[in-house]
């Protein structure tokens, strides 16, 4: 069951890719939207794509840790 | 234990979401959108009238412009044309004036003439007169040198008081 | 502790909400039961607003609701172009679904989206949707070359990437709102009182929304690039 626990944890780890990726990505769209203010619009969507595409790692390993719990638990 | 499920549920709730497509379509969407539609075409066609009455109204005003410009022109011609007859009419009254009194003078001189031919004509037959009479007396009296002298200033005496006017 | 992860595996659990007698008993989970609600919700004020629309002289109710419609549709039209403006109603729909089934922990009931049966139908339908457009637009021959494009080895990989797409739509959507979901469970038992409230407008209100944007965004970006 530990070891479970410890599967499920490391699993969890995806968040940090995510969570720095995400961190880029919107310093990032932060600094463009301060060059250029007009291009707001744009850069917003671009943004969220990312960031929404970044996010599905940690979404991913989420479901990794989920199913480890459920299936080996 | 039930978190992940994937069974009949699936199925009802693709059903589920073509329904909802389907009479959101039927009930909002579309009418929604229609109208909307419907409003730009309006718009438009609003627009596009307002333009074709605008244009029509730049085109009379180019019409009234010309005319106008027509009209000055013509107002100008005709005003011209009334000084050039009146200037005509004042050229032949004066030109008839002028020939009228070249006309007086030529007839005040021809009376002269005629008058002085007269005169001549008169003096001459006197004169004829006298040279008769002055040979019949040198004729009937005796010729003389005393007598042609007195004869000469006889007739001189006679042609000098006619002719005392005439030539100085 | 044991008696919180208890509680925590209860509110997890997607329940059956009854049971249809017919061979030998279809079970109609309880997603697919608010997920009729929202429908009814839906489909009524849908009836409402729909109703009376004038061309000249709009009321103030359909006026809010032509900018609201107008807006998304102006959002897809931007995103899809001319070609894939057919696709924009259903858009339209699933993306208000998605919202209100995100938002509705709000009102107490469980997001139907916390299922991934529900979540796992959108995406079989997006997937379903992505690849219509694109035999739509291309023609059957056309839509099996675009396989073989840039090059043929890709070919695999163009395949995989068919059901990649909907694969991770469907569990971001998910897991996202399975975790804001038991993030908000856990703070409702230590904290039952107030503190759950910021919580609450940033997890049902702003990821819902996000994600419901989200997913609409990929599903449209999917569709344009499929009939480009």
């Amino acid at each position: 069951m530990s070891l479970v626990a410890v599967g499920a944890g490391i699993a969890a780890l995806t968040g940090i890719g995510a969570g720095i990726g995400i961190g880029i990505a919107t310093s990032k769209a932060t600094d463009a939207i301060a060059r250029q203010p007009e291009a707001d619009g744009k850069i917003t969507k671009a943004l969220l794509l990312g960031c929404a595409l970044a996010e599905g790692t940690a979404i991913f390993g989420m479901v990794v840790g989920i199913l480890i719990i459920l299936f080996l638990g | 234990m039930q978190l992940l499920r994937i069974d009949w549920n699936v199925i009802f709730t693709i059903i589920n979401l073509i329904v909802l497509y389907l009479a959101l379509r039927h009930f909002l969407i579309g009418p929604v959108t229609k109208v909307m539609e419907q409003r730009k075409a309006m718009i438009d066609g609003q627009f596009a009238d307002a333009k074709k009455t605008q244009d029509q109204a730049a085109d009379l005003k180019k019409e009234y412009e010309k005319k106008l410009e027509k009209a000055h022109e013509e107002s100008a011609e005709i005003l011209e044309k009334a000084r050039k007859s009146a200037q005509a009419e004042y050229d032949s009254k004066v030109n008839a004036a002028d020939e009228e009194a070249g006309r007086i003078i030529k007839d005040a001189h021809k009376a002269v003439e005629l008058e002085r031919d007269k005169t001549v004509q008169e003096l001459q037959s006197e004169i004829a007169v006298l040279a008769v009479a002055a040979a019949g007396k040198v004729l009937g009296e005796a010729s003389t040198k005393e007598n042609n002298q007195l004869l000469y200033n006889e007739f001189l005496a006679k042609a000098g008081g006619v002719n005392d006017t005439g030539s100085k | 502790m044991g008696n919180l992860s208890e509680l925590l595996m209860e509110e997890l659990n997607c329940e059956t909400a009854f049971t249809i007698p017919v061979f030998g008993g279809i079970p109609v989970a309880e997603s697919v039961v608010v997920t009729w609600v929202i429908m009814a919700v839906l489909i009524v004020a849908g009836i409402f607003l729909g109703r009376n629309l004038k061309v000249e002289n709009p009321g103030k109710r359909q006026i809010a609701v032509e900018t609201v419609v107008g807006g998304l549709h102006d959002f897809f039209y931007e995103l899809l172009g001319e070609d894939g403006k057919r696709y924009i109603p259903y858009l339209m729909t699933v993306g208000t679904y998605i919202m209100i089934s995100n938002m509705i922990g709000l009102f107490g009931l469980k997001s139907p989206t916390k299922d991934v049966g529900v979540t796992g139908a959108l995406a079989l339908m997006s997937i379903v949707l992505i690849e219509y457009s694109g035999v739509h637009q291309k023609g059957a021959k056309g839509f099996l070359k675009s396989f073989a494009e840039p090059i043929p080895i890709m070919l695999p990989m163009n395949i995989l990437e068919v059901f990649i797409r909907p694969l991770s739509l469907c569990m971001r959507l998910f897991g996202n709102i399975l975790g804001a979901f038991v993030i908000m469970e856990l703070l409702k038992i230590v904290a039952p009182l107030l503190v759950p409230i910021p919580f609450s407008l940033y997890f049902d209100l702003f990821d819902g929304f996000i994600q419901a944007y989200v997913f609409v965004f990929l599903t449209s970006l999917f569709i344009k690039e499929t009939i480009e």
